[in-house]
């Protein structure tokens, strides 16, 4: 009779899920340059809950006279890294420069100090995209 | 013993969320946190809910009361129903709340759920289930176009001559009344047991006052020692309680009737800021006032009478928390607890010890069990709540509240992040099980969100 309702039943747990939660508990680190677009994109994403707003941290670098040296975000980012008391080795660490506001000697050098850190770098390309790319 | 409890479209509820109380198989448990269920199953003894302010936490604790309430004391005559859906999403806003429990009610495990709108019952439905996971049908409902349509199932009874007493009671209940408060109000029986399991919930609100508290001090010597004993050892400075009484003059019939209902007795809102006051008719029927005085031995003997008012809010709350130690333990019966904010005014010590001392009278007693709200997150200590115990809610992108238990997330993550934080505090406020506060705008006013944590 009651076939319209959609009963739960007792459900077994460990062997029955609870939730769709994505069971991982790492962290996710990105710094940006607080005057560029990147963080707009991210704050934004995460304000529409579609970036995890506890698990992903925005790390934003104050700029001065409208740039910063990457070698300052990266830098930052390795502070951060280090004021955490507890770190999993899934924890990611990204750096988000905007391409167009840097040298791309200065680019090239931040990569090598990224790649040595184990952070991932993505560029953020406004004038020509809207979107990040990984470098 | 609460199994399970199920809610949807319920305030801050869209989606269906599922607290369930069975242990899960896959978490080590300290020997008092864990109950024997049906079919030797594992039942937890506590559960703890964590999230951000707005996250939907009391709404859990509201739904509990509300289904308490409305199957206790049903309503009358054309009464709405206290259902208020999801108002975030216009379909929701017309659609029936939804309510489930899996319980054991007098050794039985039942199945009792409803859908329902502000204006009537839509469904409704009892079932038993044996160890096998047999399901019987003690009733079920469905809205009907005129009145609803009631089935007796041949497990509420056989015989004849019941079953059309039953009949004629599911004739009689109104579209706004569930069967199960009916069948309170006509004496069915057979449906006792499960009307006096959820009557005997004790739900605790942050700011209501226990209203036994005052009858229970003058004619209960055990109760009176238990408060006598954590007042003391909580070090609030009294030493003993004396209830005062004076009788209220002028009053018209209609206030001595408001001040002496029922509701009053359960209302913080008649007898107002959250003090234990109480009034009652004496044997010449006139309305006597009862309060309570805390006294304070002075070094020098000295005895000073001081009243609630000039007491703490901490000597406060846990006058009002206190006594939900005395359900359980030795001689208690099955108890349910529910507290909103179970650290609210209190020091964390406080609020742990509280808790241990509930593990320990629980294990000498019956099958009692506590969920509660909290933010104290030094009770993030396994040797108070295991992982299954412990239950995150936070709000989705569409305003909806989502739960889910810390022992469905990484284990090995999280061995790893209690092993370096020595415990799952610093793991929690670091943002990694979820349901923290999202800081998005704070930047705005020149904070930085990594300085917060």
């Amino acid at each position: 009779m009651t076939g319209k309702v959609r009963r739960t039943r007792l459900i077994a747990r460990g062997s029955e899920p609870l939730t769709q939660r994505d069971p991982k508990i790492s962290l996710v680190f990105v710094a940006t340059e607080d005057t560029y677009a990147a963080k707009q994109y991210l704050d934004a994403l995460q304000e529409r809950g579609l970036v995890d707003r506890s698990r992903v941290e925005v790390i934003t670098l104050p700029t001065h006279d409208g740039r910063s040296a990457p070698s300052a975000l990266l830098d930052r980012l390795k502070m951060h890294q280090e004021s955490l008391d507890v770190r999993l080795p899934q924890d990611e660490h990204w750096a988000v420069f905007d391409v167009d506001h840097h040298e791309a000697k200065e680019l090239s050098q931040a990569t090598q100090v990224a790649k040595s850190r184990g952070y991932a770098l993505a560029g953020s390309n406004p004038s020509s995209s809207s979107g990040c790319s990984c470098m | 013993m609460l199994l399970q409890f199920a809610v949807e479209n319920y305030l801050s509820f869209r989606d269906r969320a599922v607290l369930s109380m069975l242990a899960d198989e896959r978490v080590t448990h300290e020997p008092g946190h864990v109950l024997q269920g049906p079919g030797g199953r594992q039942i937890l003894r506590a559960a703890a809910l964590y999230g951000a302010n707005g996250s939907g936490k009391s709404n859990l604790v509201k739904a509990l009361a509300m289904v308490r309430r409305i199957v206790g004391q049903g309503t009358r005559g054309d009464e709405r129903l206290p259902i208020v859906p999801f108002k975030l999403d216009p379909a929701r806003r017309i659609a029936p709340a939804h309510f489930e429990l899996e319980l054991i009610a007098a050794g039985k495990h039942c199945s009792y759920g409803f859908e329902a709108t502000t204006s009537q019952v839509q469904a409704e439905w009892l079932y038993e289930i044996d160890t096998s996971g047999e399901e019987r049908l003690l009733f079920e409902r469905v809205a009907g176009d005129e009145a609803p349509r009631i089935t007796i199932g041949d497990a509420l009874s056989m015989e004849p001559k019941r079953r059309a007493f039953l009949e004629f009671v599911a004739e009689g209940t109104r579209r706004n009344q569930l069967f199960l408060a009916e069948a309170g109000e006509r004496n069915v029986t057979e449906l006792g047991p499960i009307r006096e399991a959820l009557h005997d919930w004790t739900i605790v609100l942050p700011d209501a006052p226990y209203m036994p508290l005052l009858d229970k001090l003058e004619k209960d010597d055990d109760f009176r020692k238990l408060m006598g004993v954590v007042l003391k050892d909580a070090g609030t400075g009294i030493d003993d309680l004396r209830i005062v009484k004076r009788v209220l003059e002028g009053l018209a019939p209609q206030e001595i009737e408001l001040l002496t209902s029922a509701r009053a007795m359960e209302s913080a809102t008649v007898l107002g800021d959250g003090l234990n006051l109480t009034v009652n008719l004496d044997e010449q029927g006139r309305p006597v006032l009862s309060d309570l005085l805390g006294i304070h031995r002075l070094p020098d003997g000295e005895q000073v009478e001081l009243s609630m008012r000039a007491e703490s809010d901490g000597t406060r709350r846990l006058l009002n928390l206190a006594p939900i130690l005395h359900l359980v333990g030795a001689g208690g019966a099955d108890a349910l607890l529910v507290v909103d904010e179970l650290e609210r005014s209190l020091h964390p010590l406080l609020t742990r010890m509280l808790l241990q001392l509930f593990f320990a009278r629980a294990a000498s007693g019956a099958a009692a069990q506590i969920i509660f709200t909290t933010h104290d997150t030094n009770l993030l200590d396994l040797r108070i709540l295991s992982r299954d115990s412990v239950w995150l809610i936070e709000k989705d992108a569409r305003g909806g509240s989502v739960m889910y238990p810390l022992s469905e997330l990484d284990q090995a993550q999280i061995d790893e992040v209690e092993r370096q934080g020595k415990g799952l505090e610093r793991g929690y406020l670091q943002g990694r099980f979820g349901a923290i506060p999202f800081f998005g705008s704070l930047e705005a006013l020149g904070f930085r969100k990594e300085q917060l944590r």
